[in-house]
């Protein structure tokens, strides 16, 4: 197993020591380049993933993670035409000359926004979708099969739309289970789910990788799951991998993965801080190693308490008295999800607020931002009961950012969009708020940093809610604005495509103008045919029936560039 | 006035309703069939009205409707919507006659349309509501309609509720950002055109995102072998092999038909005309 580093690396290759000496994913020499664009998106990738291996793929925003993968499964270059050099041997079958269909049944992938991989209105028919293509008669073995690795049997006859984010993914991940793949690659599976869920994942994919022997790939960025479940880690960067190590000696080159934006797993980073040679990867083997380092806990400090009693509080701004709600179910009967619940909220609190799913958390900001009433008790925010008042003019006192910013986003640009609310509620001090914004003036767009994308707070996938007196600007919430403030030469930009480039690209972080495929997807939206291209006909079917050499592309691998030159895929492009 | 959650008449309501008469939840005697059969009943019941003028028939024929529709046991939404679109019709044609010189006859002279309108109305909707996706895109394949066309009715029928609580979602950011109309007119008219502008502009961004969401789906499709499959024929095969036509089927439609025939005799028996 070597990784061969690209000449812009500073550390030597290496070998992690897992693996049985059996890959199963050789990528040879690899570059790639999108079309419409004038920069390779891998670059000279040379990889070796063993049988049998879990492989965490880790990187910054833009260093072609999920491109990488994508070469595995031959949707890079057989759907998405490009530019391609090297080549990419999946259980000794090279993806030039095989197809999407056929590398299907060796790789399966499950995509980071796996809601859409979902094709088929039922689990069953869902996970029975693939092998039924491919003609397989043990097709309902297989669906059973798969169901039942992952622990879902119960599931089979549900409709897609009735599970919940943890679910909807094992069913994706069971769908591609179906065709029997000896290696699987999970795009971020933590992206879209809470903690909990994703360690469920993580533990079936565990499973999957030690009692059935498949290997699994993932595109991962917390540190914290790699450290426990991944057996060797690939780092890239710039489109190439910078290493690939045992997970131990990733982990401590964790000031690397930092620089990379991997923070560090607390185990890690406290075994790290400690002095220990080798870092702890779980919080159970770094107990032993931080024991001699305890200190008896210095006396409480009462007046370091940051419990304060009632009296101590804000006014109560929110509260909620003897609440019941619930929701129809499509059989026709009343779930409830709040069952008399009392709460205050007081002025100049910050609260989070945790729950799993169905705990009932959106339905209580809902209620305060007084798009539903409740069926029983009362909901009184500012003073005002929710029942006496729509939420359109609740939206003065209240207001609310949704999981899903894509969904907030109503109008072309980012300047009319930020606008909507101000401007059309005639919000006093707009005009002057307008320009500190716009203007960039001493703080605001300057300060934070990079450019980002409209309606990406700095926490992601996070609910909040701010109660205040003061009408907008103030109520659209500083961690709202802050970011939004960001964008002076972004004023123009179609708003919902540039938010619709960071929630695709990004696991939780917004990636703007990251490169790879989507960055350039405004240009050109789909993988059609590219006009004017030297391909025109590899696009959407598999180069099997649309063989490019009968575009006019002479046949025959093009030649390396000279030595000394470093040679883009462009250089090198295979045609035949 | 003070705001109430509703049960009934809400979005969510709608929304519900959508997908209890999607997914056939209510079960009925069709639900039960052979979904080739169902389309073939439905085909028999939505040509019979059309060969003839004869009202005693056309009332025979109406009378199947509502019996099938009761026994496919079809939902206030959609049920309340037919009625409301018949009446309206009935109403409607009612009205531009009068206004031309017609009177209380034009009625009875439109009654020949509006029973068959409703009569295949009502075969129409007994046949879909009893159809869930899957049988539904399974009966289109095993007529030899295109795997895309089958293909298409089915993930049609899985985006609809994800692409309804997008818009839900969508339209409560409007409401909340969009500044309410300062006065509300006469019966409310700014308030109601406000709500069907933002009801309309909804669209806007679900069309941007699903754009979006779909190349996704469309990698996923081709990485389980759709592309494939189609040009292969054993995945069809093995799909279709459950359907299975029982005496269930051969008894309804064996009824029905009996019952047209029997219709078009009585008919012939005590004919009326206008």
């Amino acid at each position: 197993m070597q990784t061969v580093p690209p000449t812009s690396s500073p550390f030597p290759s290496s070998s992690p020591s897992t693996g049985s000496g059996d890959p199963v994913i050789v990528v040879k020499d690899l570059s790639f380049r999108y079309p419409g664009t004038d920069r390779d998106t891998l670059r000279n990738v040379d990889l070796t993933i063993e049988r049998g291996d879990f492989v965490a793929v880790v990187g910054g925003n833009g260093s072609a993670k999920t491109t990488l993968c994508k070469t595995f499964n031959g949707l890079v270059p057989h759907y998405w035409n490009g530019d391609f050099a090297g080549s990419v041997h999946v259980g000794g079958t090279d993806t030039w000359e095989s197809s999407v269909a056929e590398l299907s049944s060796r790789v399966g992938y499950v995509y980071q926004d796996f809601q859409n991989q979902l094709v088929r209105p039922t689990v069953r028919d869902e996970v029975a979708f693939g092998p039924l293509n491919f003609g397989h008669a043990d097709y309902r073995e297989r669906t059973e099969e798969a169901l039942a690795q992952l622990g879902i049997s119960h599931l089979r006859d549900s409709f897609v739309w009735q599970l919940s984010g943890g679910q909807s993914h094992l069913v994706a991940l069971a769908a591609v289970l179906a065709l029997r793949p000896e290696v699987v690659v999970v795009d971020e599976p933590v992206a879209e789910l809470d903690p909990a869920r994703a360690r469920e994942i993580y533990l079936r994919l565990q499973q999957l990788n030690r009692e059935h022997g498949i290997t699994v790939v993932t595109i991962e960025h917390h540190a914290e799951f790699i450290a426990e479940f991944a057996r060797s880690v690939v780092l890239m960067a710039d489109g190439a991998p910078v290493w690939h190590l045992p997970v131990q000696e990733a982990m401590d080159r964790h000031r690397e993965l930092e620089d990379n934006g991997i923070p560090a797993p607390d185990a890690v980073s406290l075994t790290a801080a400690v002095g220990a040679d080798r870092v702890a990867l779980d919080v159970d083997s770094a107990v032993p190693m931080l024991r001699p380092h305890l200190r008896d806990a210095p006396p409480a400090n009462p007046a370091a308490d940051d419990t304060v009693g009632p009296e101590g509080r804000g006014e109560v701004v929110a509260s909620l008295r003897g609440v019941n709600h619930g929701y129809r179910t499509v059989r026709g009967d009343l779930a409830p999800v709040l069952i008399d619940l009392d709460l205050d909220l007081h002025a100049g609190e910050r609260i989070a607020l945790v729950g799993t799913n169905g705990a009932g958390k959106t339905t209580l900001m809902k209620l305060l931002t007084g798009l539903m009433v409740p069926r029983s008790g009362t909901v009184t925010v500012t003073g005002i009961d929710t029942r006496s008042r729509s939420a359109a003019r609740l939206a003065d006192h209240v207001s609310y950012l949704y999981q899903h910013p894509q969904r907030m986003f109503l109008k072309d640009t980012v300047r009319a969009d930020i606008a909507l609310f101000p401007a059309g509620r005639q919000v006093p001090g707009r005009r002057s708020w307008w320009r500190r914004c716009w203007g960039g003036g001493p703080g605001g767009a300057r300060r934070a940093g990079r450019p980002q994308p409209l309606g990406r707070p700095a926490a992601p996938r996070d609910h909040r809610h701010r109660a205040r007196h003061a009408p907008l600007p103030a109520a659209a919430g500083r961690a709202h604005l802050q970011p939004r403030c960001a964008l002076p030469r972004r004023r123009d930009r179609d708003a919902r495509l540039t938010g619709r480039h960071s929630a695709l690209r990004g696991g939780g972080q917004p990636r703007h103008g990251a490169g790879g495929h989507l960055g350039q997807s405004r240009d050109r939206p789909g993988p059609g045919p590219g006009a004017g291209r030297r391909h025109p006909a590899r696009a959407v079917r598999a180069p099997r029936d649309h063989p490019p050499g009968a575009t006019g592309a002479s046949p025959g691998r093009a030649d390396r560039a000279q030595p000394g030159h470093r040679p883009t895929a462009v250089d090198r492009r295979r045609t035949g | 006035m003070a705001r109430k959650t509703h049960d009934v008449l809400s979005v969510d309501w709608v929304r519900l309703e959508l997908l209890r008469t999607a997914y056939s939840t209510r079960g009925g005697l069709f639900a039960r069939m052979d979904p080739r059969m169902v389309l073939a009943w439905y085909v028999l019941l939505a040509l019979a009205p059309w060969f003839t003028h004869n009202l005693t028939v056309l009332l025979m024929l109406f009378g199947l409707g509502v019996a099938s529709v009761a026994l496919a046991r079809v939902g206030p939404l959609v049920l309340g919507l037919f009625v409301i679109g018949l009446g309206a019709d009935v109403v409607g044609l009612f009205l531009a006659s009068f206004l031309f010189g017609g009177n209380l006859d034009t009625l009875v002279a439109l009654a020949e349309l509006n029973l068959k309108l409703g009569a295949v109305s009502m075969a129409s909707m007994a046949a879909f509501v009893s159809l869930d996706p899957e049988k539904l895109s399974d009966a289109l394949l095993a007529l030899r309609a295109p795997e895309l066309l089958a293909f298409g009715v089915s993930y049609g029928y899985r985006m609809l509720p994800i692409l309804v609580d997008e818009y839900v979602t969508v339209f409560e950011g409007q409401r909340l950002r969009h500044a309410p109309p300062p006065h509300r007119g006469i019966l409310g008219w700014r308030v109601i055109l406000q709500w069907c502008t933002l009801a309309v502009t909804a669209f806007y961004p679900i069309m941007l995102n699903t754009a979006k969401n779909v190349r996704t789906t469309v990698e996923a499709l081709e990485t389980r072998g759709f592309t494939y499959g189609a040009a292969n024929t054993s995945g069809r095969t093995l799909r279709l092999a459950y359907l299975r036509v029982t005496a269930l089927d051969v008894a309804v439609l064996a009824a029905s038909a009996l019952t047209v025939i029997g219709a078009y005799w009585v008919g012939g028996q005590y004919p009326l005309h206008r």
